[in-house]
């Protein structure tokens, strides 16, 4: 079991996951225009391509031999629960926002982008945790909170 | 030493096998009898779900290789099944009293793949026959539940 490739699988599995979630969301939206679909993405790529811009260097701690110690471990877990808290609170403020096509597409495209953001520049213990409670906790939107 | 590690294993392994058997008739009938195509989207969703967590608790363990296991004692191994199964269709029992209740198969869904998940990392990190057995008794009482008593 490699850490890198654990964090890679965290990676492509939440984006699966908030693929999978804004496919729920978007059988049951109302339909926009097609300009508006179209045009919806592009606000979570322009600010992907502005955030590789400023942050251009790569940090990597993702060693084998190292050894967590409990009280680290216990800090990524609380991580985990408020980052997963957060997602699913802004998502249900959100509401009434969340019911056509594009702004949709539109707020899960900026969540793809911050997950892809993670997965390219900060490989750490902490930016794990921060995907794992994304992944989770829109897992846990799309089946109880709706 | 050697006998009780091929012996550990391959009592991990037969769980396993035993547990995705399980989960694929489960699988099986929740897709059978979900009618509606709109929330199958969402049944991949609960089918996922526990499975972040998982890799998480992979990540913090990655050091670790396989501690050689505990002697393992049938008598206990078959109370904690039977014990299991018991406490498993009791809960199904008091939770899913009116079958009118419409998130029936997904609850069972996301508790199967979360025993799935755990079983994985017990076979990974801890082998630990007692949890293998609890696990397995579990994963046996949901879907004897779900496919006779509901």
């Amino acid at each position: 079991m490699k850490r890198s490739q654990l964090f890679k699988l965290q990676g492509w599995l939440s984006i699966l996951l908030i693929l999978i979630a804004t496919i729920d969301y978007a059988l049951s939206a109302d339909p926009a225009e097609f300009i508006k679909v179209a045009i919806a993405p592009f606000g979570a790529i322009s600010a992907l391509l502005f955030a590789f811009f400023v942050y251009n260097r790569r940090r990597d701690r993702l060693d084998d031999d190292e050894i967590y110690s409990t009280r680290s471990i216990l800090a990524k877990t609380g991580i985990v629960l408020l980052s997963g808290a957060v997602v699913v609170l802004l998502t249900s403020l959100l509401g009434e926002l969340t019911s056509t096509l594009d702004r949709v597409i539109f707020s899960f495209s900026i969540m793809i982008a911050a997950v892809i953001f993670i997965f390219e520049k900060l490989r750490d213990f902490k930016s794990m945790a921060i995907m794992t409670g994304i992944g989770e906790g829109i897992t846990i939107l799309m089946i109880f909170f709706r | 030493m050697e006998s009780d590690h091929k012996a550990a294993t391959t009592l991990s392994a037969v769980a396993l096998g035993l547990i995705g058997l399980c989960f694929a008739a489960l699988l099986y009938e929740v897709v059978i009898t979900r009618q509606l195509w709109q929330e199958i989207p969402r049944l991949f969703g609960g089918f996922l779900a526990p499975v972040p967590p998982a890799i998480f608790i992979a990540f913090c363990l990655a050091y670790r290789d396989s501690p050689p296991p505990a002697e393992p004692s049938p008598g206990r191994m078959g109370l904690f099944l039977a014990l299991s199964v018991a406490i498993t269709i009791g809960t199904g029992l008091f939770f899913f009293r009116n079958p009118s209740h419409q998130e029936i198969s997904t609850a069972p869904a996301i508790v199967e793949s979360a025993v799935f998940s755990a079983s994985i990392l017990n076979f990974l990190f801890f082998r630990s026959p007692l949890a293998a057995a609890a696990l397995c008794g579990t994963s046996i009482g949901l879907t004897f539940f779900v496919i006779f008593l509901t």
